[in-house]
């Protein structure tokens, strides 16, 4: 069944924050309620991909390809937005995401956004404002890292640079410590 | 070129109403400025947004080895919008490369435009998140080189 603009503001605290009591119902009509079966991979890394998506129910694991090995990045929970990087650019996805156990994702289509710009532009706004924040957040905290990376060094300190490194981009995914 | 003509064809605003284009130039502060003008430095705090007319504007920033340029903005980019948005001091420093004309939005200008016209918000939005998402995808091939090179 599909969720309920309560259930939604619950869910995505952020995005009803931003909507300051605007009505969500056409961010609610707009999203397309999709079941994924456990390992399905919602998002593969380098493919397109003009959706956004918000995890409704269950788990995504998260794993990026570096240097022909595949990183364990995480897991999203409830309540976690992913796809937004190729969402707000068109680009290539950056990272694959799959699903644990069945789930629920909800998809905006970049279409339906731009009809949702056009119709609720604040609600649009809200949308973005939400992606923008956590954006910035997981940079600053990422670059952080890495500046704490590049202050240390030494040679006797490759295994904690690695792990520094790997923390670096669990952070840019929003998967390590804010 | 007539600043609402410009506007008229920075992808950000293409889809704005030609009202919206006009409340927005108009809402612009233009001036023209001297080779070597620091509009945002880094470490400090301004909240305004600017918008390159004619000319062009260094982006750079104090890495660990010397001041590196990390781009340059030209007629009708956006700068000042990442910082905005939150408390956090700028993480750049942003200076004419050469004579510039730069509008700027003051951030209280910028606060009312954007409540009183949700078509303008929501452009400026989209912009910052597209600026945010190259951030990322830069930050990101950075990291996985520097892993990449451990291994």
């Amino acid at each position: 069944m599909p969720p309920s603009m309560k259930e939604l503001a619950a869910r995505f605290p952020a995005i009803a924050s931003h909507a300051a009591g605007a009505d969500l119902s056409p961010l609610l009509a707009a999203l397309v309620e999709q079941p994924v079966a456990a390992g399905e991979v919602v998002l593969a890394e380098d493919e397109p991909s003009d959706r956004l998506y918000f995890l409704w129910e269950g788990e995504m694991s998260v794993g990026a390809r570096s240097d022909g090995a595949v990183l364990d990045l995480g897991r999203l929970s409830p309540g976690a937005l992913f796809g937004e990087v190729s969402f707000v650019d068109g680009g290539p996805v950056s990272a694959q995401v799959r699903a644990v156990g069945p789930s629920i994702v909800l998809r905006l289509d970049r279409a339906a956004m731009d009809a949702l710009a056009t119709r609720s532009p604040r609600l649009a706004t809200a949308v973005l404002r939400t992606l923008s924040d956590a954006l910035a957040a997981r940079i600053r905290s990422s670059t952080l890292r890495v500046e704490e990376i590049a202050g240390a060094g030494g040679p006797a300190e490759s295994t904690a640079r690695e792990r520094g490194l790997l923390d670096g981009l669990r952070r840019l995914f929003g998967l390590g410590k804010e | 070129m007539d600043v609402v003509d410009l506007l008229a064809k920075v992808p950000h605003f293409t889809a704005l109403s030609r009202a919206d284009r006009e409340a927005l130039a108009a809402a612009l502060v233009i001036d023209d400025y001297p080779d070597g003008h620091v509009f945002i430095r880094q470490g400090e705090k301004r909240d305004g947004i600017f918008f390159v007319v004619e000319g062009e504007v260094a982006v750079t920033a104090r890495k660990a080895d010397g001041e590196q340029e990390l781009n340059r903005m030209r007629a009708g980019d956006l700068f000042g919008l990442v910082a905005r948005m939150d408390s956090a001091p700028r993480s750049a420093t942003c200076r004419a490369a050469g004579p510039v004309r730069v509008g700027e939005l003051p951030g209280t200008v910028a606060s009312m435009l954007f409540n009183r016209t949700a078509p303008i918000a929501y452009a400026f939005q989209k912009a910052l998140a597209m600026q945010l998402a190259r951030d990322f995808r830069n930050l990101d091939r950075q990291l996985r080189s520097m892993l990449a090179t451990r291994r």
